[in-house]
């Protein structure tokens, strides 16, 4: 069967996109822009290399030299600094102010128990409330330590080997005793030595943990904070992203659809102010942002939440939503048409996640990158909701985090005010 | 030359002469500005209760030159007076309604009212008041609590003027506000922009249709390429563009070679072809140019359909023409 191509109408609807497509100079930009921008982010995120040295604070109790190869053979692969004791205090104010991402306690009675082929506790201090980055520090903490453990195992299967290899060569021993007595009644004492011995040996190979073989030293995480609501980690991360998603995406689209339907020209010439106009949207959308959070909340509710203040965490709820939604007002101000404002809140969403550190450290990020991911709105807005909700601060205007999130608030709303005021629409 | 030169100076030391600020609800003296620089120069000058048109052909600047006014397009130069103070400080008194619909057709016609009522700082109980007011003298009394969606294209013409003047400004700016009305509902809007006027209010209004506007304005600006072209009635108009006659004469047997004779001498002897439709051709000349015109016609065979006075839209199309 021949099928009949609608050559010349196809062709005419073919060029007519095309044309559209050529004439809108924004959209185009946006188009080539965003598949550059996402490819980049993703091969950046996949195959990234920490920018800086990992600095890794290292507290060994143990005196024996096997101590010391474990830390010489992390080394290789952070920076490493001593810390003297309290280790466990030392430790875990380090990794709080930020000198170290890491730190590791090495106990007294570490090579003895590996000596007797039981498995050793090591402990370490981490940002209990970053998961990213402690999740990538895990990883590369159980790479480097992997060539010690190897070590281990090798050396415990040789132990392993010689007390077998010497329990049966005194077994041949009792047995040629065991014929001498026999035929001669000669060395009872002998014997019983010997058979001492072999129990020795079979000892210490019965005394063996056995899963040992597949864990030698264990890896025991111990949270630098004392984090007053753990579960606010996840919440505070879902409504900064949920927020800037929604946020860009709907209010840009309300803020067009004001613009096509010339209410802002209306806007602009009656006794209202852009202030007023700026306002309704903020609050309206800070409502919207807030309740759709809480509709996911229940996700998330535990008896720790008693432990926040409930001032501070809606405070900083209102500040995040609010920069948010005014970043949706200046993409929808800034746009001529949905097309464009949807391409610009998708253009604009992945650099933000990225540098927020959803995908990858951010505190790992080469100096330019992570000066970069500090200036950027969303790295910051979810420092601000875990301090209310993770750690349970209170509100307080001297806290830099949230002068920081208010200055973003009010820049933003002074250039949506701007473009308001002095944009032609 | 020092006459004529004294006597503009004093003429425009009259216009904006300070005892006087505060008379007109506009003065706009030479205005520049708007996308591409396209106002240039504009300087005019509305009275209390005119229906004031601007009128001019397509792009020529009309809307430009309202949203200037407005402040929604920026101007370069110029100063722009309402009742003698900015414009910005006389939002309260001023009213604008675009060209396009500019109410949410999914809020019903009394939600659109309260919401602009209070945008212009009314009351509740004002805007309902008012806007049904409004709503009777343009006969959609009826359809207050109907969704603004399902409203006719009139009625929505209808209640886009009726919501941007709830607050009974005494300014009243109207983008094109009778495109795509029927003749019932332009006369019905016609007679609301008056009733508008015997209130106190003035009409800023921009037009296509002259014949109308010629009617129902006092007074009109004519705006080509963005300069005043004049300003005044019909007379004015007459006056400025110098045209006395049209002659609405049929061609016979026409031929493109004879057109072209035809334009050639009208080149020449500076008489305007308004318009042609294939043989049908319509000049304009002023009285000293009937002869010339008179000398063309016995060259070639033809019928005088109409020989008049001009009316507004022929006066515009020698303005568009020229």
């Amino acid at each position: 069967m021949k099928i009949k191509l609608p050559n010349s109408k196809l062709k005419s609807l073919l060029l007519k996109e095309y044309l559209l497509l050529l004439r809108k100079k924004k959209f185009l930009v946006m188009v080539l822009a965003l598949p550059i921008i996402f490819g980049v982010f993703y091969q950046t995120s996949m195959t990234m290399e920490p920018g800086i040295a990992i600095n890794v604070g290292v507290c060994n109790l143990d005196p024996s030299e096997h101590s010391s190869s474990l830390v010489s053979e992390l080394s290789s692969v952070f920076s490493v600094t001593q810390y003297s004791e309290p280790c466990d205090e030392n430790l875990a104010r380090g990794v709080r102010d930020t000198e170290i991402f890491l730190g590791l306690l090495v106990p007294e009675d570490f090579f003895q128990k590996l000596s007797t082929l039981n498995k050793s506790d090591i402990f370490i201090y981490y940002d209990n409330s970053n998961p990213v980055l402690s999740n990538y520090l895990d990883f590369f903490f159980q790479l480097s330590i992997k060539n010690y453990e190897n070590a281990l195992l090798r050396q415990a299967g040789d132990v392993v080997k010689t007390e077998t290899q010497k329990a049966d060569l005194i077994i041949s021993s009792a047995y040629t005793v065991l014929d001498s007595i026999r035929f001669l009644g000669y060395g009872i004492s002998s014997v019983a030595d010997q058979v001492q011995e072999i129990q020795q040996a079979l000892n210490t190979i019965e005394a063996m943990d056995i899963s040992f073989v597949t864990e030698p030293v264990v890896v025991n995480k111990v949270g630098a904070y004392d984090l007053k609501n753990e579960s606010g980690i996840s919440a505070a991360l879902i409504f900064g992203i949920l927020s800037l998603f929604t946020a860009l995406l709907l209010v840009s689209s309300n803020i067009l659809s004001d613009k096509e339907d010339n209410f802002i020209i209306r806007l602009k010439v009656s006794k209202t102010s852009s202030v007023t106009y700026l306002l309704s949207k903020i609050i309206f959308f800070d409502f919207v942002l807030i309740f759709q959070y809480m509709a996911v909340f229940p996700l998330f509710l535990s008896a720790s939440w008693l432990n926040v203040n409930i001032f501070a965490l809606v405070f900083s709820l209102i500040i995040v939503a609010s920069i948010n939604v005014l970043m949706g007002i200046l993409i929808g101000l800034f746009s001529e048409n949905q097309a464009i404002a949807v391409l610009t809140a998708l253009l604009l969403t992945l650099p933000f996640l990225f540098m927020s550190g959803m995908f990858y450290p951010r505190e790992l990020f080469p100096p330019p990158l992570k000066f970069i991911s500090d200036v950027f709105p969303l790295s910051n807005e979810i420092t601000l909701l875990k301090q209310s909700m993770v750690f349970g601060y209170d509100f307080s205007l001297n806290s830099t985090m949230v002068q920081l999130n208010l200055m973003y608030l009010i820049c933003f709303f002074v250039v949506a005010w701007l473009l308001l005021r002095f944009k032609q629409h | 030359m020092v006459k004529k030169t004294l006597t503009k100076f004093l003429k425009r030391l009259k216009f904006w002469d300070r005892k006087r600020i505060g008379e007109f609800p506009l003065e706009v003296k030479k205005l520049y500005g708007g996308p591409n620089n396209l106002i240039k120069n504009v300087t005019f000058r509305v009275r209390k209760r005119d229906t004031f048109a601007i009128v001019g052909p397509s792009g020529s600047g009309k809307t430009s030159l309202m949203k200037i006014i407005l402040g929604l397009f920026k101007k370069n130069s110029g100063e722009i007076r309402a009742y003698g103070k900015s414009i910005r400080k006389m939002k309260n008194k001023m009213a604008f309604c675009p060209q396009h619909l500019s109410f949410f057709s999914e809020l019903t016609v009394r939600e659109n009212i309260l919401l602009f009522g209070s945008l212009n700082g009314l009351s509740d109980e004002g805007s309902i008041e008012k806007g049904t007011n409004y709503l009777k003298e343009l006969e959609m009394e009826n359809k207050i609590d109907d969704l603004s969606s399902i409203l006719s294209g009139g009625q929505k013409t209808r209640l886009n003027i009726i919501v941007s003047i709830l607050h009974e400004p005494k300014l009243i700016f109207l983008d094109e506000p009778f495109t795509g009305l029927d003749y019932f509902n332009r006369n019905l809007l016609w007679g609301f922009i008056k009733k508008l006027q015997r209130g106190g209010s003035t009409v800023i209004l921009t037009t296509h249709l002259l014949t109308e506007a010629q009617k129902n304005c006092n007074r009109m600006l004519v705006i080509k390429e963005g300069k005043k072209y004049v300003m005044g009635d019909v007379e004015d108009i007459r006056e400025k563009v110098n045209l006395d006659y049209i002659y609405e004469v049929k061609f016979k047997k026409i031929s493109k070679k004879k057109e072209k004779q035809i334009e050639r001498y009208c080149n020449i002897h500076n008489i305007d072809i308004l318009s042609k439709q294939v043989d049908v051709f319509w000049f304009g000349i002023d009285e000293k140019k009937r002869a010339k015109l008179e000398t063309l016609l016995r060259r070639f065979e033809h019928k005088t359909l109409s020989i008049r006075e001009p009316e507004i839209n022929d006066l515009f199309l020698k303005v568009a023409e020229t």
